[in-house]
């Protein structure tokens, strides 16, 4: 550890050295995406910042009156509530089921073999996945043929849990692939070092493998997060824009303002959306993010 | 040392050789930064905008050169009973019918003018003996060749094909069976071609028009439905595919692709057989010219281009109207001058001015979300007077693509968002009083104060449709949901419930019904216009109990219609409603979704008369002499009359609502556009009444005359429609007389009109769920509370946005 310590050190004062040598030569390696960057998303959400604060189509400033139209808006309401109900159910779901596999893959090695298979549902195009939802969960679908049933498993509160459904059998896969390469990380010696010291599984599970995993269940979370956004296409595709309540999401409420030309509802439900996620993510962050820097720096 | 040079020299070279990948990155990045990616069309279309400010910042004369066009006129009493062919004859044109007898182009004058000379004594004795000719081609030297549909006996007609020869002697053309119908063609080579299709092939003649001489050419896998003529081959549209043949060796060649490409999607696409969606006309040599709704090509067959010489979204070759014939005159080395025969009967040249610039010099763009039938006739009116002012008509869901409505109205919201949107916004089916809200729409109080001063309106329409003390839409024209039935029975219905109390006490005859209208979904369409305006309320949450209402009232018509009829009999009803409702909705089914959903009221009134029902119900629009005079004359002659449907207010439902951009940049010419639309051009609408005041009384006025010169009231068209049994014997049918009606017919009919006091304005999310809901309590499938909270449920969303 210590010899460790002293390399990093060396290295630093490389780098430092490089920079004073090279001049600018790192901007010019950052330009690219940093103009990506500001051009595709700065500039643009700059621009739906603005528009929060002005009528749609005229642009004439109207103060808070958009954040108040907002607050007061049943629907905007409603979809946020479930997509933060959406959220706390898949994600945890996701990311505890996806670890467990994947420690089972660690363990039963030719589960590694069928990693391509995990990806599948990912290479799948939503309208197919939409279709065979269809077939499976309507009325005359297959479910209600084999319980012999007539629910309606698009309508109502069912619906939810069909949305879930569709979300952890696309992600799944994924997760477990980023988990296996997470685990794949954790310090062997740490952990027969833990297994000398009369540590059983669960306990080098708890104790070594766990906060080791820390940094990376910062990216996995956050990936997970963003892709619960993406099941809207789903969602669209089996009941379009005015799907039952209870998959009422964000996306949708979004949608339709644009749909019905109200850009100015729509700027500042953005801009309280990012505001939301952005916080959550700077959270996140300081928990894990930072935590696994000072393992790091603890190492 | 040196191993320190190296080292240096390979990490500059890294450095340059990143730098330069991030240089690669970076440009490749910005690439994607350009316009969005848009069809071929739309390419055309900038490169044309592109022209247009390039001359006009710079000073230069924009490129000039166009082909314009110049529709020729009637003259008094002239009519072509359906067009088929245009000929040269002397100086002129000669415009052959399917009847033989024909009209004359005055090319200077630019006037038709009956030619009854043209017609052979032969075909004259024909007529004087009632026998009909269904089809006739006609050769330059006067050769002809017709069917004829003639009577043999009390109960017997016979149909058969005649060949005439140039000294006009008839000959029977007996190649083929007496009863075999053929199609005719005269392929401007001294030939007439005739096919005859069997079950699953063509067989094709070719017969010499000089002396009547038949042979035998090819037999043709599939029924040909249009051919032409081109060099020496024969092109033949076999609906998935354009054959062609060689005259010579008598065998099919391949697939000429740049010809199937320029025809792909119009192939097979005929109506009747008499006019087309597409012509061919064989020029020099080997070439043809092409017309399609895009435009008038010239292609040599085998050839990898088509050279375009009108551009159809510059004309009106891109009307809805069908193509009958076209004709090519003018020597080769020339730009040609092309005449063509539209469905309509109109008759329009094409010359080339090489004076006009080639591009308009200014455009508008007029959208719509579905396709109207109205719209593309003023469009095509408007570049006619304004040819220096380009039209481009933008539909929002063709059907064609799997556009559906939600990606119509966002792709419409992103043009509007940019500043791109259309000039022009019909606003039918769309939320103009949200867009009124937002600042999308213009206030057109000024436009309408100025035509008001020009024209005299439907005020009562036109000021329904005022919002927050603006105008902000104008609509073309109007339907209006009429209730038919006997003088007695309607003499006392003052409201919904007085109607629905009529219903109870009417008595129905054995196998017809009290209303006619059968259908859940029909019972509520009918009466949705009146009541659509009531489902929201002023906070714009849903009223329960209007919606209630609706569904009560609903119910109540739906089971009295019914309590007459046997299960079999109500099972009848739908498959013939089904069936005439395709036929004559047909076109308009996707033009307007709120009209093409109701019942015609002409074809209630009809209804009543075959099944002796004792109401009927159904919207009230189209022209004067086309829709309204034919059904004034079937109430008059089933002793019927008619008022408008009651319910919450006396609601007309407006149709081709035009709306100006308030962001456009052609305002001026939008403008224009609009006030020409609503001038007094207008001699027939497609299934709407004229909003102009002023076109109505003039379509009023009776066009027959006596000997005198005094109007004639005696019958001009004879109707008779009939239903065939499922088995296919001889159903239930009724025979009218249209005759023009008297003064004091239009009188009632004005101040039905007058008498409009509301316009139907539901939203279409808030009418399709109470349609398809409602129509579950109807039907018994849930109760009406039910159907209430499904409805509330579906709509609470949408409202709460």
């Amino acid at each position: 550890m210590q010899s460790r310590g002293s390399c990093s050190s060396i290295w630093r004062n490389k780098v430092k050295r490089r920079r004073r040598q090279g001049g600018l030569w790192h901007l010019v390696f950052l330009l690219p995406s940093l103009l990506g960057v500001s051009l595709f998303l700065v500039l643009p959400f700059g621009d739906v910042v603005r528009r929060s604060f002005t009528t749609a189509m005229t642009g004439e400033f109207c103060g808070l009156d958009n954040y108040k139209n907002v607050f007061q808006n049943q629907a905007f309401l409603l979809a946020a509530q479930n997509t933060l109900k959406f959220v706390g159910v898949c994600l945890p779901l996701l990311l505890a089921g996806s670890l467990l596999i994947a420690l089972a893959m660690e363990q039963l090695p030719f589960l590694e073999h069928a990693k391509v298979c995990y990806l599948l549902p990912q290479a799948m195009p939503a309208a197919t996945v939409v279709l065979v939802w269809r077939l499976v969960f309507e009325k005359q679908g297959f479910l209600n043929g084999i319980m012999g049933t007539k629910i309606d498993f698009m309508e109502g509160g069912a619906s939810f849990g069909v949305l879930v459904g569709t979300y952890l059998w696309k992600n799944l896969g994924y997760t477990v692939v980023l988990w296996f390469a997470a685990l794949k990380t954790v310090p062997v010696e740490v952990l027969e070092a833990a297994r000398v010291d009369g540590a059983g599984k669960i306990r080098c599970f708890i104790h070594v493998t766990l906060p080791s995993l820390k940094g990376a269940a910062y990216t996995i979370t956050l990936l997970s997060l963003l892709n619960t956004f993406k099941v809207f296409r789903e969602a669209y595709l089996i009941n379009g824009a005015y799907p039952p309540r209870e998959i009422y999401l964000l996306q949708h409420v979004f949608s339709n303002w644009y749909t019905k030309l109200d850009f100015d509802k729509m700027a500042a439900g953005a801009v309280l959306t990012a505001l939301v996620l952005g916080t959550g993510a700077f959270l996140m962050e300081r928990k894990l993010g930072i935590a696994s820097g000072e393992q790091k720096e603890r190492g | 040392m040196l191993f320190t040079k190296y080292r240096n020299c390979l990490v500059k070279s890294k450095r340059m050789l990143a730098a330069v990948l991030a240089g690669c990155l970076l440009t490749s990045c910005l690439a994607g930064c350009g316009k969005s990616g848009k069809d071929a069309a739309d390419v055309n279309m900038e490169m044309q905008d592109a022209k247009q400010p390039t001359s006009q910042a710079s000073g230069q004369e924009p490129s000039l050169g166009r082909y314009v066009e110049t529709e020729f006129s009637y003259g008094e009493g002239c009519m072509l009973d359906q067009g088929k062919q245009i000929l040269p004859w002397g100086d002129g044109l000669y415009l052959a019918d399917t009847m033989g007898v024909g009209a004359r182009a005055d090319l200077t004058a630019k006037t038709i003018s009956d030619e009854a000379e043209a017609c052979p004594e032969v075909l004259r004795k024909r007529f004087e003996a009632d026998n009909y000719l269904t089809d006739m081609v006609v050769a330059e030297n006067g050769a002809r060749m017709y069917t004829v549909f003639a009577r043999a006996g009390q109960n017997e007609w016979y149909y058969e094909k005649y060949y005439l020869s140039p000294d006009g002697t008839e000959t029977p053309w007996d190649t083929v069976p007496k009863e075999d119908s053929v199609f005719m063609y005269y392929g401007r080579d001294g030939y007439f071609y005739v096919t005859n299709w069997g079950s699953e092939t063509t067989m094709v003649y070719r017969v010499n028009s000089e002396d009547g001489e038949t042979e035998f050419l090819f037999e043709v896998d599939g029924k040909v439905g249009y051919l032409s003529r081109g060099g020496n081959c024969l092109l033949l549209d076999t609906r998935d595919a354009l054959k062609i043949y060689d005259l010579d060796t008598r065998e099919e060649l391949e697939e000429d692709k740049c010809l199937s490409d320029l025809l792909s999607g119009s192939l097979g696409d005929s109506n009747g057989n008499i006019s087309y969606g597409y012509l061919l006309y064989p020029g020099e040599e080997d070439s043809i010219y092409v017309v399609t709704k895009k435009g008038l090509y010239r292609h040599v067959l085998y050839g990898s281009v088509a050279e375009q010489l009108i551009d159809g979204s510059l004309c009106s070759l891109s009307d809805n109207a069908w193509f009958v014939d076209m004709y090519v005159a003018g020597a080769a080395e020339e730009m040609p001058v092309f005449y063509l025969m539209f469905e309509d009967w109109r008759f329009v040249q094409f010359v080339y001015d090489a004076q006009v610039p080639s591009v308009p010099e200014n455009m508008i763009t007029v959208y719509s979300l579905y396709e109207d039938q109205n719209i593309q006739m003023v469009i095509s009116a408007y570049r006619v007077q304004y040819p220096q002012v380009y039209v481009r008509y933008e539909i929002g869901i063709t059907g064609d693509d799997g556009v559906t409505r939600e990606d119509a109205l966002r792709n419409l919201a992103t043009a509007l968002a940019a500043g791109e949107g259309p000039d022009v916004l019909l606003l039918d089916d769309l939320p103009y009083n949200s867009y009124a809200d937002k600042g999308v729409l213009m206030d057109l109080s000024a436009l309408y104060e100025g035509l008001q001063g020009e024209y005299n309106y439907f005020d009562n329409i036109i000021n329904a449709l005022r919002y927050k003390d603006a105008l902000y839409t104008i609509p073309l024209g109007f339907t209006v949901p009429v209730l038919i039935g006997d003088k007695d029975n309607l003499s006392g219905i003052q409201s919904a419930e007085d109607m629905v109390s009529a219903f109870k006490a009417a008595k129905a005859p054995k196998g017809g019904t009290k209303v006619g209208l059968v259908d859940a979904p029909t019972v509520l369409q009918s009466l949705m216009f009146n009541y659509g305006n009531c489902f929201t309320k002023e906070d714009g949450s849903l009223d329960r109990e209007a919606v209630t209402k609706f569904i009560e009232l609903g119910k109540q018509v739906y089971e009295i219609d019914r309590e007459n009829l046997t299960p079999e009999e109500i099972a009848e009803r739908d498959r013939i409603w089904n069936r005439w409702g395709d036929l004559e909705l047909g076109s308009t089914r996707r033009s307007n979704q709120m009209y093409s959903i109701s019942k015609g009221a002409e074809s209630a009134a009809q209804g009543m008369m075959m099944y002796g029902d004792c109401f009927g119900i159904g919207t009230l629009g189209g022209g004067i002499k086309g829709s309204i005079n034919p059904f004034l004359a079937t109430l008059e002659c089933g002793k019927l009359d008619y008022m408008l449907l009651p319910g919450e207010g006396q609601a007309a439902f407006p149709m081709t609502m035009f709306g100006i951009n308030a962001a456009s940049k052609s305002s001026e010419h939008a403008q224009e556009f609009v006030r020409y639309a609503l001038g007094d051009w207008i001699d027939e609408m497609y299934w709407a009444i004229p909003v102009n005041r002023d076109v109505v009384v003039k379509m009023e006025e009776n066009p027959y005359k006596d000997d005198k010169g005094n109007p004639s009231y005696e019958p001009y068209v004879w109707m008779s429609s009939s239903i065939r049994n499922e088995d296919g014997s001889a159903g239930p049918g009724v025979s009218i007389e249209v005759k023009w009606c008297k003064p004091e017919v239009y009188e009632a009919f004005n101040n039905m009109l007058d008498s409009i006091d509301t316009v139907s304005s539901c939203e279409y999310m808030l009418r399709d769920t109470v349609l398809e809901e409602g129509a579950k309590a109807l039907t018994g499938e849930q109760s009406i509370e039910e159907s209430v909270n499904a409805i509330e449920r579906k709509l609470q969303l949408y409202l709460a946005e």
